[in-house]
Parts: C-alpha cells; sequence; structure tokens
C-alpha cells in the first residue's frame, strides 16, 4: 500500500449569501496517494471547484467558510490549522494548483519571467539571475519553444496553449508533492488538449507526484485518471477504479453521464436517441430531502425521498452513495 | 437529383486590419478563404474545426449577417447578396440561426413571451393576438417548458432551457434551414444530451435542415450525417460522416480525431495517438501553399508551395492533399507515435 499523501474529512464548504447559506461542499471525503491521478468529475454546480480552491485555502472569505469539523490533511498536517504566513508556505511548495482560464490567471501586466520568478524568489531564495535561469529551463520543461525569448513577453503574446504551459511551469517550480489541475483543457481545442494532457501525464511520471484532475470531461477523465470520485450537488456518490467507473457503474448518475455522452466510437448510422438523464441539477438553497438524485433517477423509489445516502464500501475499494446501486451483472446502458 | 437547399460557391470573407505601423500597407484575415459546398433538404450538415478556422465566420456570412468579399452563396437557387433588403428580410424568415452562448443571444430585458412575439412582429405575420398567443404556447410545449415560463425573464434559467428558448425562437417562422452555431458546447454532458435530442425530434417533426458548427467530433458524429473540416479558412476535408470518420483522407483529419478522447478507459489507456506540435498559425500570416505543412507529418517540399485543391478521393469523398499519405503508404494509417 502506498503512502496516502492527502486525506481529506468531511469537508464542508459554506457561503453565507443573501439568499441563505449555500453549502456547495456538504461532508466529503476522500484521499490521495502518492503519484496516482484523481479526477473529480461533476457538473456546473456540482461542487468540484469549491472542493479544490478549499484544498488549496483560497475560498474566499467572507462569504465563504470552511467549517471546523472538516480535516485536510497533507502530508500528516491539518493544513486547516495553518496561519495564513505557514499556507504561504505550503502553498506552492506542498500543493499548487493550475487553473481552468489561464489569461484570468496570469496577470496580464507582468511578463512571464517576472511571475515565474516571484514564485522562485519567494520560496526558494533565488535572487534575480539564478530565478530567470531556472525560469528558462522550467519553460524548457513544458516544451515552450525558444524559452529565452518567451520569458520576457506578456501572456497576451502566448496562444492558449502556450499560456497553460506557463501556468503549469510556475504551478511545477517548487516541485509540489501534489497538483491540482481544474479543467486544465476546458478553454483549449481538442490537438492543444491533447498535447496538455500528455505533458501533465509525462511530468507527472518525472516528477513523481499526485494529481487532482478536476473535470466534466468523462473522456479526459478516461484518458489520465487511476481512480475517479463522482460529484452532484456537493457531495461525492461514488467513487472507483477508472476501469470498473466505466465498465460497472453503481450510481444511476454515473450511468446517466456515461450513457449521455455521444461515442465518436460508434457508427452513427442509426443516430438513435441519446440517453438524456431528465431534469437538471436541483437549487443549491432549496436541495431535496433524501436522496438529491431522486427526481432525476430512473429507479427511484419511495425509501429514497425521505432516507438521506450515506457513501457506503461496495468492496474493491469501491464506494457508492445509493440506496439501490446498481448490480455487478450486465448493467451497462 | 433536386438543386440544393443551400450551395456555397468559393466564397470569401476577408477582414480588413490596420498594418503594424502607421504606413504600412493593410493586412487581412483571410476568414473564408474559398469555400465551396452544397447542403440538401433534409440534411445535417456538419462544419467542424478548432477555433479560429472560421467556421463562425462561415456561418455569418452565409446569413448574411457578414460582408463576403467574394463567390456566391444561393439559398433555394437565389444569391442571398443580390437580394434587396425586402427580400432579405424575407429569406430570414426561412433561415434562422441558434447561437452558441444562450446567456448573451437573449435580451434580458425581455420576458420569454416578447422574445418568442418579436419574430412575428418584425414579420407582421399573425396580428389577432388570440392566434398569436395559441402559436407562442405550441412553441413554448414544442421544446419542452412550460407556458408558465412565458412570463420570466432570461436570467431566471438555468442554461439549458435558456437554449430551449433560443430554440423557440428559432422555430417561430417555420424556418428550412437553421444555422446552429456551437448550440451545445456551453451545456453539461446531460443538459447536451437533453438539447441534441430536442434538436433531432424537431428536425423529424418540422422537416428541418441543419447547418451544424460544431467543435466537438463525437457531437458531430452523432447528429451529422455529412461533414467538412476547416483548417485556417478553408475545407480540407468533405464527406458522408462515416466515411470520414471511418477513413480519414487528409492528415489534418487523422490528427484530429486520433486526438478526440474516448470515454472508456480501458480503450484509451491503450490508444496511440498522433500528437500534432505546434499551435495553429495566425490567421494573419498562414504559412504558404498548404496551411496545414508546418505540422503535418507526411509534409513534403511540394507542400510549402502549391495550394492543394479538393480532389475527390472516393465517390462523394474529397480532401485537399495531394499527397494522399494512406494511398501510398498503407502502414501509414497504423497509428504509429509517441506513447
Amino acid at each position: 500500500m502506498s503512502k496516502r499523501v492527502l486525506e481529506v474529512e468531511n469537508l464542508t464548504t459554506e457561503f453565507h449569501v443573501e439568499a441563505g447559506i449555500a453549502r456547495a461542499v456538504d461532508g466529503i471525503s476522500f484521499h490521495l496517494e502518492e503519484g496516482e491521478t484523481l479526477g473529480i468529475v461533476g457538473e456546473s454546480g456540482s461542487g468540484k471547484s469549491v472542493t479544490s480552491l478549499s484544498l488549496m485555502r483560497l475560498v474566499p472569505c467572507p462569504p465563504g467558510v470552511i467549517l471546523p469539523s472538516s480535516k485536510i490533511r497533507i502530508n500528516g498536517q491539518d493544513i486547516l490549522k495553518k496561519s495564513a504566513r505557514e499556507m504561504q508556505k505550503i502553498r506552492g511548495s506542498e500543493i499548487a494548483m493550475i487553473f481552468q482560464d489561464p489569461m484570468t490567471a496570469l496577470n496580464p501586466v507582468f511578463t512571464i519571467g517576472s511571475q515565474l520568478g516571484e514564485v522562485l524568489k519567494r520560496h526558494q531564495n533565488l535572487d534575480n539571475n539564478a530565478s530567470r535561469k531556472r525560469g528558462i529551463e522550467l519553460l524548457d520543461l513544458v516544451g515552450i519553444p525558444d524559452p529565452t525569448q518567451r520569458i520576457d513577453n506578456y501572456p497576451h503574446q502566448l496562444s492558449g496553449g502556450m499560456r497553460q504551459r506557463a501556468m503549469i511551469a510556475m504551478a511545477l517550480s517548487c516541485n509540489p508533492k501534489i497538483l491540482i489541475a481544474d479543467e486544465p483543457t476546458t478553454a483549449l481545442d481538442v490537438t492543444i488538449q491533447a498535447q496538455i494532457l500528455e505533458l501533465i501525464s509525462k511530468l507527472q511520471k518525472e516528477i513523481g507526484m499526485a494529481t487532482i484532475l478536476i473535470t466534466h470531461d468523462l473522456a479526459v477523465v478516461a484518458e489520465v485518471c487511476d481512480r475517479v470520485a463522482v460529484m452532484y450537488c456537493g457531495r461525492i456518490v461514488e467513487e472507483s477504479n477508472v476501469f470498473d467507473l466505466f465498465e460497472k457503474p453503481q450510481h444511476p448518475y454515473t450511468r446517466g453521464l456515461i450513457s449521455s455522452i455521444p461515442r465518436i466510437e460508434d457508427a452513427g448510422a442509426d443516430r438513435s436517441e441519446l440517453y438524456a438523464i431528465p431534469g437538471m441539477v436541483p437549487d443549491i438553497h432549496a436541495l431535496p430531502d433524501g436522496c438529491r438524485f431522486a427526481d432525476r433517477c430512473f429507479q427511484v423509489e419511495d425509501k429514497c425521498r425521505t432516507e438521506d445516502t450515506q457513501l457506503a464500501d461496495t468492496g474493491d475499494g469501491r464506494r457508492v452513495s445509493c440506496l439501490f446501486p446498481l448490480g455487478q451483472g450486465a448493467q451497462t446502458a | 437529383m433536386s438543386a440544393p437547399l443551400l450551395e456555397v460557391k468559393n466564397l470569401k470573407t476577408h477582414f480588413k486590419v490596420p498594418g503594424e505601423t502607421f504606413f504600412s500597407a493593410s493586412r487581412y484575415v483571410k476568414a473564408v478563404d474559398g469555400i465551396s459546398f452544397s447542403v440538401d433538404k433534409g440534411d445535417t450538415f456538419g462544419l467542424i474545426g478548432e477555433s479560429g478556422c472560421g467556421k463562425t465566420t462561415l456561418g455569418r456570412t452565409i446569413l448574411a449577417l457578414e460582408q463576403r468579399t467574394e463567390g456566391d452563396a444561393l439559398f433555394e437557387g437565389r444569391s442571398i447578396f443580390s437580394l434587396s433588403s425586402k427580400e432579405l428580410r424575407k429569406m430570414r424568415r426561412d433561415v434562422q440561426v441558434i447561437f452558441q452562448d444562450p446567456f448573451s443571444s437573449l435580451d434580458p430585458r425581455m420576458t420569454v413571451r416578447q422574445i418568442l412575439e418579436e419574430p412575428f412582429d418584425i414579420h407582421r405575420l399573425l396580428p389577432n393576438s388570440a392566434e398569436r398567443a395559441q402559436e407562442i404556447h405550441k412553441l413554448i410545449d414544442v421544446v419542452g417548458l412550460p407556458k408558465a415560463h412565458l412570463e420570466r425573464y432570461p436570467h431566471q434559467f438555468s442554461g439549458g432551457q435558456r437554449q430551449r428558448v433560443g430554440i423557440a425562437r428559432a422555430l417561430a417562422l417555420k424556418p428550412k434551414l437553421i444555422v446552429c452555431d456551437e448550440p451545445v458546447s456551453a451545456l453539461d454532458v446531460s443538459i447536451q444530451a437533453q438539447i441534441l435530442n430536442l434538436l433531432q425530434d424537431l428536425q423529424k417533426d418540422f422537416d428541418l435542415t441543419y447547418l451544424f458548427i460544431a467543435h466537438d467530433f463525437s457531437v458531430v458524429r452523432h447528429l451529422c450525417n455529412k461533414v467538412a473540416v476547416m483548417y485556417l479558412g478553408r475545407i480540407v476535408e468533405i464527406a458522408e460522416t462515416d466515411t470520414l470518420f471511418e477513413n480519414p483522407q487528409h492528415p489534418y483529419t487523422e490528427a484530429l480525431l486520433s486526438a478526440v478522447p474516448v470515454p472508456d478507459p480501458s480503450v484509451e489507456k491503450k490508444r496511440k495517438r498522433i500528437l500534432l506540435t505546434g499551435d495553429v498559425p495566425s490567421p494573419l500570416n498562414p504559412p504558404p501553399g498548404c496551411h496545414f505543412h508546418p505540422r503535418c507529418r507526411y509534409a513534403v517540399d511540394a507542400c510549402k508551395i502549391d495550394t492543394p485543391a479538393l480532389a475527390e478521393t472516393a465517390p462523394g469523398h474529397r480532401a485537399a492533399c495531394p499527397e494522399l499519405p494512406f494511398k501510398n503508404d498503407p502502414s501509414a494509417a497504423a497509428l504509429v507515435e509517441i506513447r
């Protein structure tokens, strides 16, 4: 059994807004092992991005609050107990993050080099010359052509794919143990997406860091992840290794998601109807009692509407939160 | 065989941009650069390409929302660029559009009812208010929204519901052709499936023809019966959907198809893929000859000079690559690459 680099227990993040308390993340627990890639999948509003911000302790406060019953342990240390100053040291060196939109995540009025240098100077105490040299090395590592020129460029002078590479260089600059990638390829074209995913998995092997990939795209998950947690309305509804998840999903929501993707490899001759999950995600201020997926579920029973579900072990390291999990038989839709 | 519903002939849309300095000559972005294709009645014609390839500009030019530079587009045999403004307005009843972003394409200050009434006002149809109300009820029902939603404003809806309103508006005047510009790319998967099914049902019920602009290959494969692949303002390959996906004849199509991840880990983890190097070049300064040659793994010297024309490789299948790499080198079809 390999080492757990990250353990999250009962993480609950709330936003206290005018309309009431919105519990964006509701008591989720998961862990991350050394060197593995965990996918967190969910639709918009499922709480996946708030989860990642909570892990970095970057939830804007107010209105956001991480409840004190939550625990986030990085290498055994609870980061929720750290002071803001200690947290600054942990960010970057222990845990780093890349964001969906590199144009808004980079500062438009500073060059790539000065933004990279800021990280290196702060965390590794390098001087100007050394940080510039290391910056060029990093840009080269992430495959930016002509790094000696590019380091003096401003973000707008780079293409989308290159900006994302620069972001990755920045995240990797202090050799973090954990990398959180929040929708790293959503804003990119498929050919560039393929390049970036390839780069992340290559660097992961070289540096040996653990990665959390947050995405809504199940195809990307199938490509790069080892283990997957599916989120719905702030909770994890299913957790499994990637092969079993796609082959024998146990939660009706997971199965619905998988069957609603149009398949490129299918002969489209009949162009039959796609399976579509009826209805839509409930309002976060008016969540239903019982299972939150009940109103959209094809096998809902009365019990589902009153009884709350818990994430329960189903063997093989899989967990599912459903009163009537889908069987092990030939149940792929 | 009857005449096609829409025929595009060597269409060009160039945008003038200022030169680098005050005195240097102005430059042109050739967003659409000599495109020809035709769409038959009842087709779902997919137009696919990466960002900046000109697919949206092409759609907008066909809708006469952009000035064409050269070439022609014929709707039911008549050039849309030679129509008087009165005739153009009439044509717009037959050609409607669904936009990508349901957040910015609906007026936030109008209720759904007002949004759906507007087309009837503009075209002075159904002046009788009872008839009009009935028609609007029918429309909202067809796209699967409850009648109570007619009095709501766009911000009260989710993305999927807004897109349904956008579809209802496009259907109001019973068009023949609908240009769908990335109608599902802003939506979540489960909602995307609902909208794709709705588009398919409507096509059957109302006898519609779609020009479907997208960047998502799996959506195009699911929905379209013909596809054209665009790269930097030109069509590089055009064929029936299944033919194109199973037997791509242009290196760009081949690479694109191999870059699309498949939602099946047992396939995905073993698959070899062709990784294209570099980015799409700037459309201001595209490479000479074949625009794709700097990223192409089959490129030879001639590719840097000659601009390849679309040539038939099989009946109904045309590709703009004279090297025809897959024909000359059967082993090339097996994807031997990185990974």
